[in-house]
């Protein structure tokens, strides 16, 4: 054990701590910059929908809420409309006129008013034809917007602040998304299971199909937070692999060039400091990761509404990014951090390989920038699609199979040990000269 | 006589020569994976027929070819079809409303406030846009930009050595440069005989020079391999002599680069040959520049590692700005202007470049000023390395 203490003192030595936060801190920004607002979750209608009713509803319950959650947005859409006098000037009297208003040509005759021109002018189609390409009459294209028309779409069309606003887009998602992927649950399947733009292997088709015709389909999850949770694999794959590598690959080169380890090597107790070496690194590898995927956890959880912590992740509202896991949000989250961990681990093992038998820094160097490009390579190509246990993510994208991922970090890690056997055995017989 | 046992160091380190061969399997990959035969000889026989320029009557004269039938051959039939396209959509020359729109754009009051974007840098994109508009002028004038040839997918031929081919080579040519010259600066270091060469200042100084002509020798090699190699390898099995001496600067030609894609508009008159001769060369002064900074900072740092990880950094740093989404335009023009960003705006080189350029040649001027800064910096360590004290 004393040994071990000793390594790890020498692994956390300011020489490896600082390059390594370094990197964090720059990845760290950059990730940052792709967080979403939690604030912007709390506003969509699954947020309320999941607070009231909670999670992994039945069919009845779903039926429940469409007549009442649709009627009360409905009512306080209409009880703002009723004290807004300029809205009540454009005819807008009940939601009924809202929703006509903002699907009708109003905003085009506000904001293309040069290309409806072009279009009045154009002959070439007649009224009928006209009305479907522009959505409106030609009596209503050529007639100019009134004042009153512009300052209430201004006010309550276009601005995204206005409240009138945000309860019509949220219970216009409601409604479309109930109308089209829950009640039309069947034809929805089937098109999905013979896309032919985006086909499912014979395992993903399963699971759709799984996922369509079990109650898992009832679940209701926000779509900000599948995507948040895309962004925090991506972020803790990515930033614990760069951290991890920083931070333990000069570590055995360092004894090599200092001459340490051919003192260690001399004896035969001396010899087996090498399989301590690797222990201390997996130690502070999984530390390292510990810590990181702890801050991640954290600031998931903060940006994550607690309602939706025991979400299923699949569901009507979200089927068209479907996941193999079964799982809530709150599991998912630990069982990503899981791999991710196995990855580290199976990663520090190469490492081991890499820094024990190079022995000056150019060759430390040389011989990792294969695991660099390979990683690197696989980063740049795949970086924006590592989340985990998705149907369509880079790892089940090249092999086809659920969890690929995490076969493949078991895989990693079962090779990971067996190099690193073979090196710790010939070490014990090699000739140090 | 110091120079060729330098030499012969590096020589002698084989993890080195391991490296670069794995660097020329997976350069043979990378030509390999750009086969353009299909478009070259679609191209070739339309041309043979229609000719290679846009003109009054080219339109009646490739809609005259018959389609390939598009059941036998489905790439033949899209070739046809999109270059039947490209013909319908010329309008006679590049547009100057794309540019002046985009320049309108950047000059916006709320844009200009949300990009940071102050009065030193509006006034040089307004001189690049004006340059821009005149060389259109000049080019449209001359017939330049009509040439047929980059029609279809055949600009992706363009875009895939300039882009993905180039800006490998180039990236793996500085990566050897700099382990070349860090392996020759710490070679002492690691043989713990630097005690012992290093004991007199003149001494010093003289191994140092050597070491440092010795590394240059086999880095100048090393890029001539890598390059010669890669686009040697890539031109003998694509037949480019149709496109060879054709003016990038075609209507149909566009490059691909992480903030957008925007039309080939090079400031002189430049062909297909002429930009890889050229960016060649202008990549051959970048892997001096990396060099230098090695060789400088191989110098102040005993440590190796430390030396090549303050490089790994710094271009860690550019990258990842490059990579971030744009939260300002000042940042992204700026990008561009360090060694990092000129080595990834590589196909906009020589050209107009849309957001990754702010003045015109911005690559060769700014290369040029990395290059002097380097070598100020190298004169300055080399100073210190000979007069600093030996522990």
């Amino acid at each position: 054990m004393k040994v071990i203490f000793a390594e790890l003192r020498k692994i956390f030595s300011l020489k490896n701590l600082i390059p390594m936060l370094l990197v964090f801190v720059v990845l760290f920004v950059f990730f940052d910059m792709y967080s979403i607002n939690a604030l912007e979750s709390e506003s969509s209608w699954e947020y309320d929908v999941v607070k009231e009713y909670g999670t992994n509803l039945s069919e009845e319950e779903i039926g429940k809420i469409r007549t009442e959650y649709g009627a009360k947005l409905t009512a306080e859409i209409n009880e703002l409309i009723a004290e807004s006098d300029l809205l009540k000037r454009v005819g807008v009297e009940k939601y009924e006129d809202y929703r006509e208003i903002q699907n009708g040509g109003l905003s085009i005759r506000i904001n293309q008013a040069e290309w409806v021109k072009e279009q009045l002018a154009d002959k070439s189609m007649n009224d009928e034809e006209f009305e479907r390409a522009m959505g409106m009459t030609r009596e209503e294209a050529s007639t100019p917007p009134t004042a009153d028309e512009i300052a209430a779409y201004e006010t309550y069309f276009s601005n995204p602040d206005s409240e009138i606003h945000q309860l019509a887009r949220k219970l216009g998602s409601f409604d479309s998304q109930v109308e089209y992927q829950y009640v039309k649950r069947y034809e929805l399947m089937e098109i999905m299971l013979s896309d032919d733009l985006s086909p499912l292997s014979k395992a993903g088709a399963e699971r759709l199909r799984e996922i369509f015709e079990t109650d898992e389909f009832c679940n209701i999850v926000d779509d900000d937070i599948t995507w948040k949770l895309n962004n925090f694999s991506i972020e803790i794959f990515i930033v614990t692999l760069a951290c991890v590598y920083v931070f333990l690959l000069p570590v055995l080169t360092r004894d090599n060039m200092t001459g340490v380890s051919y003192l260690q090597y001399a004896s035969k107790n001396g010899r087996k400091i090498l399989s301590k070496q690797l222990i201390s690194m997996l130690v502070a590898a999984t530390v390292v990761c510990s810590v990181i995927c702890g801050y991640d956890i954290i600031k998931a959880m903060i940006e994550i509404p607690s309602v939706f912590y025991d979400c299923k992740l699949n569901g009507f509202n979200s089927i068209y990014s479907h996941y193999w896991f079964r799982g809530t949000v709150l599991q998912y989250i630990f069982a990503v951090s899981g791999v991710v961990i196995l990855f580290n681990l199976a990663l520090t093992f190469f490492l081991f390989v890499v820094s024990h038998t190079s022995k000056n820094y150019i060759q430390l160097i040389i011989k990792s920038l294969p695991i660099v490009a390979v990683f690197g390579g696989y980063a740049f190509i795949y970086g924006e699609k590592t989340f985990m246990f998705k149907e369509h993510n880079a790892f089940s994208d090249v092999v086809p199979v659920a969890y690929a991922e995490a076969y493949l970090a078991a895989i990693l890690f079962i090779i990971g040990i067996a190099v690193s056997i073979i090196v710790i055995k010939r070490n014990k017989v090699r000739d140090i000269l | 006589m110091i120079i060729f046992s330098e030499i012969k160091k590096i020589v002698l380190f084989p993890a080195l020569w391991g490296f670069m061969a794995l660097l020329l399997v997976f350069n043979t990959m990378l030509v390999f994976g750009g086969d353009f035969s299909n478009e070259i000889d679609y191209i070739n026989a339309v041309t043979t027929v229609a000719g290679d320029e846009y003109g009054a009557d080219y339109l009646e004269r490739i809609e005259a070819i018959i389609p390939p039938d598009e059941n036998s051959d489905g790439m033949a039939d899209y070739l046809h079809r999109t270059m039947l396209g490209d013909a319908q959509s010329y309008s006679g020359g590049l547009q100057k409303s794309y540019f002046t729109e985009e320049y309108d754009g950047f000059t916006k009051a709320e844009w200009i406030k949300d990009n940071s974007l102050n009065k030193s840098l509006l006034s040089a994109l307004k001189n690049k846009y004006e340059k821009v508009k005149n060389t259109i002028a000049q080019k449209n004038a001359s017939g330049e930009t009509d040439s047929v040839v980059f029609a279809s997918r055949t600009s992706q031929i363009f875009g895939y050595a300039s882009g993905t081919m180039g800006r490998i080579l180039l990236a793996e040519s500085v990566v050897v440069a700099v382990l070349i010259i860090l392996f020759s600066v710490s070679y002492e270091h690691i043989s713990n005989t630097d005690l012992l060469l290093y004991s007199t200042k003149e001494g010093r100084k003289k191994l140092a020079q050597s070491k440092i002509t010795a590394a240059l020798i086999i880095a100048a090699a090393s890029f001539t391999m890598i390059f010669g190699y890669g686009y040697g390898l890539f031109f003998s099995l694509n037949d480019f002599s149709l496109i060879w001496d054709k003016p990038i600067s075609s209507v149909d030609n566009f490059v691909e680069l992480i903030s957008g894609r925007f039309p080939v508009v090079a400031w002189g008159k430049l062909t297909f040959g002429g930009y890889f001769i050229l960016s060649i060369l202008l990549s051959f002064v970048m892997m001096l520049v990396f060099f230098a900074f090695a060789a400088a900072l191989g110098l102040i740092f005993k440590d190796s590692y430390l030396a090549f990880g303050a490089i790994a950094f710094g271009a860690f740093v550019n990258i990842i700005l490059i990579f971030m989404p744009p939260f300002s335009l000042a940042v992204n023009f700026l990008v561009y202007l360090l060694p990092t960003g000129i080595l990834f705006s590589m196909p906009a080189w020589f050209q107009y470049g849309g957001t990754a350029t702010l003045f015109a040649y911005q690559e060769i001027r700014c290369t040029i000023l990395w290059l002097i800064v380097s070598v100020l910096m190298l004169a300055a360590s080399m100073r210190y390395f000979v007069k600093r004290d030996i522990k």
